[in-house]
Order: structure tokens, then C-alpha cells, then sequence
């Protein structure tokens, strides 16, 4: 055996030492080892008396100070944390950082930098990875919730948003109301205009139902020229206004020179027991009340009356 | 939700019997933990209220939303809950970091809540926007930092999370909690990030009602003195103190000295 003392300058990795920070100094840098010089392409007698912040970049010095040193004085260690040092002429290195806490009175902190250039290109790749599968996914799930002709909400949305908004105005116990439309005569526009012309009525609807939503409010399309509003915080009298104003806005689209009507049907949860106001209840009576509303005349709005 | 169901949604712990509340609001990053070395110099004459907000430490992560909490605004709501949960009147707050802008927020919006404020290392805006501020940050600096926080956070389990379970995620998970000192879930720690290191709230400041102590550390990178200074200039009725430390959690490294300013300013 040879008699040569092991020591930091004979390991592969940058060995630091920096100031207890709770002492006065307490980000200067104490000790660097011969790999520190070597990976940062600086001369130990620059690094020494630098501060932790010359050391990394900027983002890099947000990590320490929001993530590393906390966690430091919290359990004494840490380990694993990605950062990116300076080294000399600017040039960014990605590093995995560990660091303890010492013993002594004055806190010292020792660091183990472990060069990751080639981990952070595989950290990058798998980013980039999974920004894209985001963006897919968000598209598909888009694509899940739209109705691909008119842009509302589908009919599974529909339903999923009126049970969220149910469940909350059961906690704040305010009404809900739910407004089920139906074009008057659709069938006669497709067979005397055909079906594009009957598809342009469902999107020119569809654009007026949308612009008189309010924010809080889900419209959606439920199927054929069957459409529902779910207003959250709205009485059985606020939504008849709303009804009744819905009647003139519609009455704006044209088709063949006569205004477009509709049949609605209005329930609130206020008519119901409570426990007994879930979507489905709502939608049925609305959906019921508008079926009256046709067969007594058309262009016009009725109530549900459980 | 009632006391208990915020109590549990924040994980709100109180210590000490005295009977002036002081609220304690940790920064981005961590959570209640980090006043551990200032509680028994505070509690010994203050009754303290310690809280995670939601998504850090702790606190329900089931009650984490993308949309409230990708403002400030949501957070300060996390402290007004805490307030009305409570029914706490004449709070004494005191926010580190982020917390600052949080407390201030929370303190314009119900004013008879708060009797004064301490903000350890407050920003209203971590970017510069030359000619006249310097936050600190570049655009870039802060865009790196969200790299570097996807790039910690590859290796922990709940990384691909969020992408598998779509947007609405959050509020499908229920009863988890996060529970770890420093936040690694992905989508909570990069939208409080977001919501901290991107926004600017310098407009709130001439608003400031309560008095206000500003604790500014004298090498904060975080927090460069002149924000501290700016701060003060733009805040009616605050003082401001440099504080002759080191780095940004002058909270934890410094204990005894931040502790003493803080109790100095409250029984001023």
C-alpha cells in the first residue's frame, strides 16, 4: 500500500465548503477541491471567497433559496437537487447537487456537485415529452366535451357540469334552474331548406344561445335542435325572464323570411326536495314542460310544476 | 366550510395562550415549518396561528384548484377563510416572501380582519421593468426556474400526474395530502410559482391601510434592497428595516434577530 493521503482532490465530483448561513459571510465559499476547478474552469483562489450566488444562475439561486436551503436547515440535508452553476466565460452547467448541514458551531455547509450535463439532455427530452402529451391530451379531452357542430358543450359535459353546479348550490343552498329549448317546426326547415341550411340555424342558435349565457352559466347542446341552459344562483322567476328574453333574441334568426321560435321548458330547484334535485330530475320536468309548451301552441315558455 | 373543514383544509395550528393572534404566513416553496425557529421567542407572548396554504405542507390537496390558485388573490382568500373560520378580528399577519403581497391582498380586501402587518422579504413584482424597478428577474431568469422545477420534480412519483388525468385532476382526487416540507407536487408548486414570480402588484401598494413593517435582508437576492426600499417609498404608514443577514430565509438563519424586530414593531 502506498502511503498517499486520499483526500477531496482525488474524487470526481466538486467538493465545496461555505460559510454556516447564520454566520456573518454566510453564502461565501470556504473550500473548492481540484474537480470544482476543473468543471468550473476557475481557479480555486478565484472560487474561494465567491459567494453562493456568483456560483449559480439566477433561476438556480431561486431553487436555493426557496427549496435547497430550507430543506438544509429543516433536516440537515438534502440530495437529488438539479441546479445549474456558472463556470468561467458564462458557460452554463447543469448540476445535481447534495449538500449536509455539519456539525460544528458555525454551520458549515458541504457540497457534492455531480456533473449532469448528459442527465439534463434526457430531462429535457422527457419534458418536451410530456408538453406534448399535455397538449394532446388537452385537445382530446376538448374534443370529448364539444359538440362538434354548434361548439357548445355535449350532452356527457352538460351533465357533468349541471351535477358540479348542483352540488355547490347544495352547500351555498341557492336555486338552481335548468331551461330545456327545442326549435318549433325544425323538421320542416331540413326538409323544405335541406340539412346545411337546417346545420346553419343550429350554429346561428347555438352563437346566440352562447352570447346570452352568462359566465357562471352552462349551455350545451343536447341533442338535435334540443338544447339546455343550467343557471347556477337563479330563481324559478329569474329564469322565466331569462326564458322570456331568450324568445326575442332568437326571434332575430330568420328562416325562409319568418323569425325562428322555440319551445322552452323552466325548472327550479327551488320546487324540489331537497335530495330529489339531481340533473336528471331537473332536466326530465324541464324537458317535460317544454313537450307541453309545444303541444299547446309553440313559441312560448312553460313551467314545470312537480 | 366550517372551522373544523378549514382547520383540516390548512392544516391551522395554534400555540400559545396570549391573547393578541399572530397569523404566521409561509413563503412559495415550503411550509409552516419554516417558523419553527421563531415560535418559542413569538409565543411567548402572542397566541400563533400557523397554516398551510393549500397545496403546500400538509393541507388538503384535494381542495387545490388551477383556476384560484394561479392568482395571489386565491391565497389571501385561503387567509380570509382562516380569519372567518376563526372569527378572528385585529390580526397581527406576518408573511414571509410571496406571503407579503398575500397578507397585503388579504388586508385591503377585509381591513377590520388585520391590525397590522410584517412582511419578511416581501416583492411586489420579481421582474425588472426597466427604466425604474428592479425586481431582480429576468423573463428568462424566471422561465429557467420552471424548467428546473419540472426538471426536480421528474423523479417523484405524481410527475406524470397531472398529464394522465387531465386538466380537472385536482378536484377528482380526494383526501390526499400533499405532506411533504418543501412542495414537489408539480402542478401545485409550478402554479404557485407562477402566481408568484410572474405577477405585479405594484399598484396595490399606495393602498396600504395598516401599519406596516418591512424586514429587508441586506443580501437577499430574492429581495434586493432597493425593492425593500420601493416598497416603502410606495406603502403609506410603513417602516422599513434592513436587516444585516444573509440570503432570503433571514427567517430560519436569523431567528433571534428577526424575531426581536418583529416583537419591537407589535408592542410599538
Amino acid at each position: 500500500m502506498s502511503q498517499q493521503n486520499w483526500g477531496p482532490d482525488h474524487f470526481p465530483c466538486a467538493c465545496l465548503v461555505t460559510a454556516g448561513p447564520n454566520q456573518e459571510g454566510g453564502r461565501e465559499l470556504l473550500y473548492a477541491n481540484a474537480y470544482a476547478e476543473k468543471l468550473l474552469g476557475v481557479a480555486r483562489e478565484t472560487l474561494v471567497g465567491c459567494s453562493l450566488t456568483d456560483l449559480f444562475t439566477p433561476a438556480s439561486t431561486i431553487m436555493l433559496d426557496t427549496y435547497l436551503l430550507p430543506l438544509l436547515l429543516h433536516e440537515g440535508e438534502c440530495h437529488e437537487v438539479m441546479l445549474d452553476v456558472r463556470g468561467a466565460g458564462d458557460r452554463v452547467i447543469p448540476v445535481i447537487a447534495n449538500a449536509a448541514l455539519s456539525n460544528t458551531q458555525a454551520g458549515h455547509i458541504c457540497w457534492s456537485l455531480f456533473n449532469a450535463t448528459r442527465r439534463n439532455q434526457l430531462d429535457q427530452e422527457l419534458i418536451l415529452a410530456r408538453r406534448q402529451l399535455e397538449a394532446h391530451s388537452e385537445k382530446l379531452y376538448q374534443l370529448s366535451v364539444t359538440d362538434e357542430l354548434t361548439g357548445l358543450v355535449n350532452r356527457r359535459q352538460l351533465k357533468r357540469r349541471a351535477e358540479q353546479l348542483l352540488a355547490q348550490a347544495r352547500r351555498s343552498k341557492s336555486p338552481v334552474s335548468v331551461v330545456v329549448l327545442d326549435i318549433d317546426r325544425f323538421k320542416q326547415v331540413n326538409d323544405t331548406e335541406g340539412h346545411l341550411a337546417g346545420d346553419e340555424i343550429l350554429k346561428r342558435l347555438a352563437s346566440v344561445l352562447r352570447d346570452h349565457a352568462r359566465e357562471s352559466d352552462v349551455v350545451g347542446r343536447y341533442g338535435g335542435e334540443e338544447f339546455s341552459f343550467v343557471l347556477p344562483d337563479t330563481s324559478e322567476s329569474e329564469a322565466l325572464l331569462f326564458a322570456r328574453r331568450l324568445h326575442k333574441l332568437v326571434g332575430t334568426i330568420q328562416v325562409g323570411g319568418q323569425p325562428l321560435t322555440i319551445s322552452i321548458g323552466v325548472v327550479s330547484s327551488e320546487q324540489l326536495e331537497h335530495g330529489v334535485n339531481t340533473y336528471e330530475t331537473l332536466f326530465e320536468l324541464a324537458d317535460r314542460a317544454m313537450y307541453e309548451a309545444k303541444t299547446t301552441g309553440r313559441n312560448r315558455t312553460l313551467v314545470a310544476r312537480p | 366550510m366550517d372551522q373544523k373543514g378549514i382547520a383540516d383544509r390548512n392544516n391551522v395550528r395554534l400555540i400559545g395562550d396570549g391573547e393578541r393572534v399572530l397569523m404566521l404566513a409561509h413563503g412559495f416553496g415550503c411550509d409552516q415549518n419554516v417558523w419553527r425557529f421563531m415560535i418559542p421567542a413569538l409565543s411567548a407572548s402572542y397566541r400563533i396561528l400557523l397554516f398551510d396554504y393549500v397545496g403546500s405542507g400538509h393541507s388538503w390537496l384535494s381542495a387545490f384548484s388551477v383556476d384560484r390558485y394561479s392568482r395571489l388573490e386565491g391565497y389571501a382568500q385561503d387567509v380570509l377563510d382562516i380569519c372567518e373560520a376563526f372569527d378572528l378580528q385585529d390580526v397581527s399577519f406576518v408573511g414571509h416572501s410571496v406571503s407579503g403581497m398575500v397578507g397585503l391582498l388579504a388586508a385591503q380586501r377585509q381591513p377590520n380582519r388585520f391590525r397590522d402587518l410584517v412582511l419578511l422579504g416581501p416583492s411586489p413584482c420579481y421582474l425588472n421593468m426597466p427604466p425604474d424597478y428592479r425586481g431582480g428577474f429576468s423573463r428568462e431568469d424566471l422561465e429557467q426556474l420552471l424548467d428546473l422545477m419540472d426538471k426536480n420534480y421528474i423523479g417523484w412519483a405524481n410527475y406524470l400526474a397531472p398529464m394522465a388525468m387531465g386538466q380537472n385532476a385536482p378536484d377528482e382526487l380526494t383526501g390526499e395530502l400533499s405532506g411533504s416540507f418543501c412542495s414537489t407536487d408539480p402542478l401545485v408548486a409550478k402554479t404557485f410559482a407562477n402566481a408568484t414570480f410572474f405577477s405585479d402588484y405594484r399598484h396595490i401598494l399606495p393602498e396600504t391601510r395598516h401599519p406596516t413593517l418591512l424586514l429587508q435582508g441586506q443580501s437577499d437576492v430574492l429581495a434586493n434592497p432597493s425593492v425593500g426600499e420601493y416598497m416603502h417609498q410606495h406603502m403609506p404608514g410603513s417602516k422599513l428595516v434592513n436587516l444585516n443577514t444573509e440570503g432570503h430565509c433571514f427567517h430560519m438563519t436569523y431567528p433571534e434577530k428577526v424575531s426581536a424586530e418583529v416583537l419591537a414593531f407589535l408592542s410599538r
